[in-house]
């Protein structure tokens, strides 16, 4: 005769078997989540339309340093020179000119013929 | 520099998520592989897809029932890449093999039964198996299971005593009479 095996019986002692089992199969110690907290650039999509603090001051800094350099830019090309605040008109004598390959004919007329240079006081 | 407000109660949220769901969902891919670490890379995974959804800012409603579903996809997958890198060999064959400890007699004993629980396991299926570890591994009653699972209590009770009675039968046959 067949005796009767524990396992089927005692269903405490089964359940110890599969209890005992399984338990041996969790980590004993449950590892901490790993994942990024913060997101890459490529997955960071804020839902928000408004942006924030930090990207609004970037926004106006790099806008600000774009005008500065096209200002900038544009003075200089402009060849605007400001004169010294005291310092008087220089008289450039006639013979500056002698050499000069300006063919501005308005403009040579405009120099001044009223006044011919001045002879010397003795 | 004032820190970022809005992501904050995002990371809390997503921890307490783990906290809570961790242990189910790796009971799941556990249920599927019957292998502890590749359950738990699965739950990483899982927990990792999460976590870029609610960063893409989508809203789930059910994050308990997102995470099994995935879960079990993730298995599933893992099923399949697997069979391709092994073959008909399941990894699950080679666990403990390993162990360079000298093991006392008693406890290779209960190592060898463990072993035929494991390869008895395997005959059952995945759904099953999932309701055994959730049983046994974390001691949820029926309630609890059939919660975590979305079944029916009658459901559970039902497939647990059949699991169980199954398990029982074969571990006779095999003579393992009492468990060391």
């Amino acid at each position: 005769m067949n005796h009767s095996p524990r396992l089927t019986d005692e269903h405490d002692d089964l359940d110890r078997a599969f209890a005992a089992y399984f338990k041996k199969q969790v980590p004993s110690t449950w590892p901490a989540l790993h994942y990024e907290p913060v997101a890459s650039p490529s997955t960071l999509r804020t839902p928000s339309t408004q942006p924030s603090t930090g990207s609004m001051r970037s926004r106006v800094t790099l806008a600000a340093s774009v005008a500065a350099l096209v200002g900038l830019g544009l003075y200089i090309s402009s060849g605007h020179r400001t004169p010294p605040a005291n310092s008087s008109p220089v008289v450039s004598e006639p013979g500056l000119m002698k050499d000069s390959h300006a063919d501005g004919k308005e403009l040579m007329e405009k120099l001044p013929k009223s006044n011919p240079p001045t002879a010397p006081i003795p | 520099m004032k820190p970022d407000r809005a992501a904050a109660p995002r990371r809390d949220e997503f921890e307490g998520l783990y906290q809570q769901y961790s242990r189910e969902v790796w009971s799941v891919a556990y249920g599927r592989w019957m292998d502890a670490d590749l359950a738990m890379d699965i739950t990483q995974e899982a927990f990792t897809r999460l976590w870029r959804q609610m960063e893409a800012g989508e809203v789930i409603q059910n994050p308990r029932a997102w995470l099994i579903r995935v879960t079990r996809n993730l298995a599933e997958d893992n099923a399949k890449s697997a069979f391709r890198r092994n073959g008909t060999q399941s990894p699950e064959l080679m666990n403990g093999v390993g162990s360079k400890e000298p093991q006392p007699l008693e406890k290779l004993e209960r190592e060898e039964t463990f072993e035929q629980i494991r390869a008895l396991m395997e005959e059952l299926p995945a759904g099953d198996r999932e309701i055994l570890t959730l049983r046994y591994a974390f001691d949820h009653d029926a309630p609890k299971i059939a919660e975590i699972l979305n079944l029916q209590v009658t459901a559970v009770h039902m497939r647990l005593s059949r699991a169980r009675k199954r398990l029982a039968d074969r571990l006779t046959a095999l003579g393992v009479q009492q468990i060391p």
